[in-house]
């Protein structure tokens, strides 16, 4: 009797038992119904609905039951009839106890004074006996069948009733599912709603910001507020040198900074580079353990211990990397690396417009220079043309021009003042492969020293006093053409280095700038002066002249080839007159003549100048060309008191002198005076020009 | 600064081509291409620069095939005529 049959701890019994939630539960009036019908019914004084588990059967409703019974609703499994009833799972009649051979020995039957029983098993759909519903007499009663009908009747009522309230209880366990999962679902939309938020906010930030500075401080505020970090850093990838170079650092930063902003780092054994290689983010919760990449000592020298890199991706390429540190080992999750990447995408997206916004101002700050110095340039305009001259000297000269000009060979154009140096040197650009490109032109002998450098090399706003805004040099208006340094010898020693930098680098930086600007540039360089003896007297430097010197062209000076002289006249005479609109004849040969036989200390350009004037002067179609005198002959101040009539006269007594007084014949003076002897002897009788009596010395001049 | 050339065609006298500006690169290029042309019609050709007050290297250049080729050049400045003349082109001065 003591032994739990098997089926009394069925697992799958108990468990429909325990979610029928009937176990303990209050009286329910339902139920109570039932056994008031049963004690009603049957005419008995005991009826109740038990819940048989493995310990105890539990009095769900009783009516008729003793004290202390009723209060105490359940009974141990000793003392149960139900039991056998939910075993058997068959009905139990017991017409009196006290003659059944194994209940009779019940302790209820004593206890309680339980003769008559019947019970019918509580069996759910499941095909579980959970209990019974039994009646129960206290004198013995022969159960008749229609007795039992009534209480499976009674029964079939309770079954219904707990099946009922187990899908009542299901109900309420899935409705408090579906609860926790709503509510998980709103937190994770939630979360999801504020990390757009944030991104949002970062894309706000940043995608308006036009310079580097702000850009980088509206990210890391915006980074701070998702993302705790001790240090962030930027990092930008220059693609052409395969270097990586920090944009900004946030977080406290050590005096000096371990590694200070421009710095360059390469791509192999790098972070940065890691990254760019497998194009995912890299989350090291400790920097002291492998893989090591170098940034990892320096920081950890700074005290951080982990970190996270997420590539800064455009349309497909990785122009950089988002970095942060902290100095708590492990601090960083999955999470936050797929956080960082999306904010990472708003910032890439915001430096891609940053550097695409400098590249349009920059192109447009060189065009608008461009334009300027090309509308100064279109003024200052010599009427050149072309060279001229047929002689050996200058045939040698263009043949080099020739020779050097499609190659991007530094040229050093030599020779005295006013041999035609720039035109030799626009020669060279015109027949280069630049030809179409701009030809910049530089005079350092004409510049301050102290605003020549920033004249070829340009400044950065605020570099120094009157720096009001930043400005393009000549070196980076010359990009892609040719920039010609005229007077080359009048470079201050310091900016020497740095064209010998631009020279073999192709880079410099503007004046309080560090940015590393890299131009393109085919240099051509002028000077008057002998730079090998400049090298020797320590003036030049000599790794700078050396560069220059690749190619030398050297325009020989005029006297060294007078021949060319009667060309040249003729030329600048159809030039001028032409500028002038004046009808001018050709020189006649006694003024070539004369023309060739002058040294031209001041070259072509002297010659052109005589040119320029003469024509001005010519009247009638005639070509008036006016002395020629060396320059040492004495300031031409104290010639501006004498008349018209005084110069005539004294140039044509110092003719007279030229030819010993011969007036007429090829070698007289009115052939070199452009006169006919008629009209010279006419005109020397009006000024009173009359030719000393020998030895007389005084000039010939007479009291009119 | 533009070079204009006027072309007259006369049966008897052949095609006069006359010049007005000045005879510079690109334009002698422009005259040496519509000489060419007119060559082909085997009546002479004159080139006629009264209206030339200058002419640059390019300009001398193509003067100086087109006198080789047998185009007459007429009509010159006296001083154009110097200039023509030293390096060897014939021409003719309005003068003469």
């Amino acid at each position: 009797m003591g032994d739990l049959g098997p089926a009394i701890d069925d697992a799958a019994r108990l468990e429909a038992l325990r979610r029928t939630c009937l176990l303990d539960s209050p009286p329910e009036e339902a139920f109570d119904r039932l056994t008031s019908l049963a004690t009603s019914v049957l005419r008995v004084p005991v009826a109740y609905v038990s819940l048989v588990d493995d310990r105890r059967q539990f009095f769900k409703s009783q009516r008729g039951l003793a004290e202390p019974l009723a209060a105490a609703r359940e009974t141990p499994l000793s003392h149960s009839f139900c039991r056998h009833a939910v075993e058997s799972r068959e009905p139990l009649l017991v017409p009196d106890a006290r003659e059944h051979p194994t209940l009779r020995h019940n302790p209820a039957v004593s206890e309680h004074g339980i003769i008559a029983y019947a019970g019918i098993p509580l069996i759910t759909s499941g095909g579980h006996a959970l209990g019974a519903f039994c009646v129960v007499d206290r004198a013995p009663h022969a159960w008749t069948p229609e007795e039992i009908e009534v209480l499976r009747v009674l029964a079939r009522s309770a079954v219904s009733e707990i099946e009922l309230r187990g899908l009542a209880a299901e109900l309420t366990s899935l409705s408090a599912h579906l609860q926790t999962l709503v509510e998980s679902r709103t937190t994770e939309l939630r979360a999801s709603e504020e990390r757009l938020r944030v991104l949002l906010d970062v894309n706000n930030a940043v995608v308006t910001c036009l310079d580097r500075a702000s850009l980088f401080e509206a990210a890391t505020v915006a980074l701070a507020r998702v993302i705790p970090f001790d240090r962030a850093a930027l990092v930008l990838r220059d693609p052409v040198r395969d270097v990586f170079t920090v944009l900004g650092v946030a977080g406290p930063v050590p005096s000096p900074p371990v590694i200070p902003l421009g710095t360059e780092w390469p791509h192999t054994g790098s972070r940065s580079g890691w990254i760019l290689d497998n194009g995912r983010p890299l989350l090291t919760p400790d920097l002291r353990e492998a893989p090591s990449f170098f940034e990892h000592e320096l920081l950890v020298r700074e005290g951080i211990l982990s970190a996270i890199s997420v590539p800064l991706t455009v349309k497909g390429r990785i122009i950089g990397t988002l970095n942060t540190g902290s100095r708590v080992p492990g601090r960083y999750t999955e999470d936050d690396a797929s956080l960082l990447l999306a904010i990472g995408e708003q910032i890439a997206l915001a430096i891609e417009n940053l550097l695409a916004y400098e590249e349009i101002a920059t192109l447009k700050a060189r065009l608008e220079e461009e334009k300027l110095y090309l509308q100064e340039e279109a003024k200052a305009e010599a009427a050149f043309g072309d060279v001229v001259g047929g002689s050996r000297a200058i045939l040698g000269v263009l043949e080099g021009v020739r020779k050097v000009a499609d190659t991007d060979s530094t040229v050093l154009v030599t020779g005295e003042t006013g041999t035609g140096k720039e035109m030799i040197v626009r020669a060279l650009h015109d027949l280069s492969r630049r030809k179409d490109k701009i030809l910049v032109k530089v005079n350092c002998a004409a510049l301050p020293a102290g605003v020549i450098e920033s004249e070829l090399f340009g400044h950065e706003k605020g570099a120094f006093t009157g720096a009001l805004s930043r400005k393009l040099g000549r070196f980076e208006l010359a990009h892609g053409g040719t920039l010609f340094l005229d007077e080359i010898g009048d470079l201050p020693g310091d900016l020497q280095a740095k064209l010998l930098r631009v020279l073999q680098d192709g880079e410099f930086e503007r004046v309080g700038g560090t940015r590393t600007i890299k131009v393109s540039v085919r240099l051509v360089a002028a000077t008057n002066r002998d730079l090998a003896q400049a090298v020797a007297e320590g003036k030049f430097r000599a790794d700078l002249f050396y560069r220059l010197n690749v190619f030398p062209i050297h325009i020989p000076p005029l006297r060294e080839r007078l021949d060319d002289v009667p060309r040249l006249v003729r030329h600048f005479v159809m030039l001028y007159a032409a500028k002038m609109g004046k009808q001018v004849g050709p020189p006649s040969d006694a003024v070539l003549s004369r023309l060739s036989a002058y040294a031209w200390p001041g070259n072509v350009r002297e010659l052109q100048n005589v040119i320029e004037r003469a024509v001005i002067l010519s009247s009638k179609g005639r070509l008036e060309v006016a002395d020629l005198e060396a320059p040492t002959a004495g300031p031409s101040a104290h010639r501006a008191g004498r008349s018209l009539e005084d110069v005539e006269r004294e140039h044509i007594l110092s003719v007279l002198e030229t030819t010993g007084w011969r007036v007429s014949g090829d070698r007289g003076a009115a052939k070199i005076l452009g006169l006919k002897r008629t009209t010279l002897e006419a005109r020397m009788q009006r000024l009173g020009i009359v030719r000393p009596a020998a030895g007389s010395g005084n000039g010939g001049r007479q009291p009119a | 600064m533009v070079l204009r050339i006027t072309r007259d065609d006369e049966p008897v006298s052949g095609v006069t081509l006359k010049l007005d500006g000045r005879l510079t690169d690109p334009w002698a290029g422009l005259l040496e291409q519509e000489c060419s042309r007119a060559l082909r019609s085997t009546r002479p050709v004159i080139i006629d620069l009264s209206g030339v007050a200058f002419v640059d290297r390019a300009g001398l250049d193509t003067l100086s095939r087109l006198d080789r080729e047998g185009v007459s050049i007429r009509g010159c400045s006296d001083l154009v005529a110097s200039i023509l003349t030293a390096e060897g082109i014939r021409a003719e001065r309005a003068s003469d």
